[in-house]
């Protein structure tokens, strides 16, 4: 370090409220840049948490939507939503998961039983544990089943079989034997539930109508291009449908999920109005902050220039003591955001640089004007 | 033997709404080992002259020449730094720095090493009458006498040929103006630097070599 650096240094720190403000704002200025970035990539954040992990979950309701739970219709709609439609054009399973869909059929024996087809234990309500309703499956055999073809059921604890199959029959002529892969316990009473897709003959497809079906999103973020796919094939209800039998409503519930991305979206439109607001700022206060440091010491400047400092030796000399200051108040400052914060991102130390970069902007420009007087008007004006 | 003079230098202060002519065509020469002192009455163009010496500006017209080259063609900045010293009526030290640090300042400029510097701001410090144990204190903690003593030291340290002096007495009770002005006489006389004084003072005038009157930026020399 030359002797002038050093008789620098020694004079700065004994001007030392004047290197406090600075510093102070300096620090103001990255703590506020740290915690503004760590504010928005929270929200950012939240953002992605939201699309991946929201269930947005779609009813199939008659044309009017004011039915879901006994639509009469027929099961070629779930194979669209399932994917076994594809050949026909339709893609609806790219855009939707986990299709829940129930039918309920009498059988004629054993008599008095039911028979549902469930795609999954979610797709019957009356299965759900907060109903009461546990689920068993036998050894080696899980859920996925009810999404197969094979000819396997869930029966009612309380209906008598008899060894590990049970057989049933919608019509005298049409009897099968049904594996019984699990129990129902404390669910609806002799009832038989079984793969949706089971056909009664094997390698035959069946039609039948489904009472319920729902659905979710597969994927949030295409969430618009998924409600134009499904009302290719579905409507939108509304009470003016006309109610055809044939034609179905498909009620997208993202009232929620669309409320939580508009805060989401209001609170990042702030932060990012924020951020040039911030750099602004700081470039001012960087400006008004030096500028009033410094003002006092013009005639300092001048004496300098006497002495024979070249005007910018000067400025040199006065950005380096604004340079190191704002510096050290961005240390501060980006330290003071990381103990608010708990964490500092790579982002929002850059951020801090850039703000405490307009900072030091805003002292050259007070710098050149203050460097820059007329030596000899001030000397004289002084004198 | 270094020679500073002002050749028909004119000096005019301008802003928007009218023109102040403030030096009028002065001609004059100074010598090392001689004390000029200019006098003239408020306003009459003398510390606008005195900073045109120094280099401070250059003149609208005219030229302002060290051993016949102007100062306005050469390093301005080195020419401040080199061959002219400026003392002011205010002082004019760095109210950060010691007593020391001051005296060493225009050596520091220079680059020259801390020890070295200090070593030689010491012993000029000591020549103009301060004392050690003032060395390490901040100027506002000395009078205004042993405050002008500083700013001469200052000079003096630089080695500068020419010491100019606006008012150096102006801030100071009798007895110290009459010290400074004896330091003043040493330095032209004892040391052949050539010592330039702007100066209301009567009391300094007489002290002076060669006394020059200013009047309306016409630099005259009295009868």
């Amino acid at each position: 370090m030359s002797s002038l650096s050093g008789v620098t240094w020694r004079a700065m720190w004994r001007r030392w409220v004047s290197a406090l403000l600075l510093i102070a704002v300096a620090a103001m200025g990255a703590c506020g840049a740290v915690v503004l970035q760590n504010l928005t990539v929270r929200q950012e954040n939240a953002w992605n948490d939201t699309v991946s992990n929201t269930k947005i979950n779609c009813v199939v309701t008659n044309a009017r939507g004011t039915d879901s739970g006994n639509l009469q219709m027929l099961s070629a709609f779930v194979e669209m939503l399932e994917g076994k439609r594809r050949e026909r054009g339709c893609y609806l399973d790219d855009y939707v998961t986990n299709v829940r869909a129930k039918a309920t059929v009498s059988l004629e024996y054993p008599k008095g039983a039911a028979l549902r087809r469930i795609l999954s234990i979610d797709s019957d309500p009356a299965l759900h544990q907060v109903e009461g309703a546990v689920v068993t499956f036998a050894e080696g055999w899980t859920e996925a089943a009810l999404r197969g073809k094979e000819q396997v059921c869930l029966v009612s604890s309380d209906l008598q079989t008899q060894g590990d199959s049970i057989t049933i029959s919608e019509s005298e002529e049409q009897k099968i034997d049904l594996h019984i892969i699990g129990t129902v316990a404390g669910g609806p009473g002799n009832t038989i539930y079984c793969p949706y897709f089971m056909p009664y003959t094997q390698g035959e497809s069946v039609a039948f109508m489904t009472q319920s079906c729902s659905f979710d999103i597969r994927d949030n973020a295409r969430l618009e291009e998924t409600k134009e796919e499904l009302y290719q094939w579905f409507v939108e209800p509304k009470f003016s449908n006309q109610m055809d039998g044939l034609t179905f409503g498909v009620l997208v519930q993202d009232e929620i999920y669309q409320k939580t991305l508009s805060e989401i979206r209001d609170n990042l439109a702030m932060l990012r109005l924020m951020q040039p607001m911030l750099f602004v700022l700081c470039g001012g206060i960087g400006f008004f902050a030096s500028y009033l440091a410094t003002r006092g010491r013009t005639k300092e400047f001048a004496v300098m220039r006497c002495i024979g400092m070249s005007r910018g030796r000067v400025f040199g000399l006065v950005m380096a003591e604004l340079v190191v200051l704002a510096l050290f108040g961005a240390v501060l400052g980006t330290a003071a955001g990381f103990l608010v914060e708990g964490k500092i991102l790579l982002r929002a130390l850059t951020r801090a640089a850039l703000i405490t970069g307009i900072f030091v902007l805003g002292s050259a420009i007070a710098a050149v004007r203050i460097t820059g007087v007329n030596v000899m008007k001030l000397m004289k004006v002084e004198d | 033997m270094k020679s500073l003079a002002a050749k028909d230098v004119t000096y005019e202060y301008r802003n928007s709404f009218q023109t102040v002519r403030a030096v009028n065509g002065v001609t004059c020469e100074f010598q090392q080992g001689v004390v000029y002192a200019i006098v003239g009455s408020s306003g009459s163009g003398k510390t606008t002259f005195l900073s045109l010496l120094a280099g401070l500006d250059v003149p609208t017209s005219g030229s302002v020449e060290l051993d016949g080259e102007s100062t306005a063609n050469a390093n301005r900045d080195d020419y401040r730094l080199n061959h002219v010293s400026v003392i002011y009526q205010n002082f004019n030290l760095f109210y950060h720095l010691t007593v020391l640090e001051n005296g060493a300042y225009p050596l520091y400029v220079r680059n020259m090493p801390k020890k070295k510097a200090n070593e030689l701001a010491r012993e000029r410090l000591l020549q103009v009458g301060l004392q050690e144990s003032q060395f390490k204190r901040l100027p506002n903690m000395l009078s205004g006498g042993e405050q002008q003593r500083v700013a001469i030291a200052r000079a003096l340290a630089s080695g500068s040929e020419i010491i100019l002096a606006d008012e150096p007495t102006g801030n100071l009770d009798s007895t110290n103006s009459r010290n400074i002005v004896e330091i003043l006489q040493r330095l032209a006389h004892e040391e052949k630097r050539c010592v330039i004084i702007v100066t209301h003072d009567p009391s300094v005038a007489e002290a002076a070599d060669v006394v020059l009157q200013m009047k309306d930026g016409v630099l005259t020399q009295p009868e």
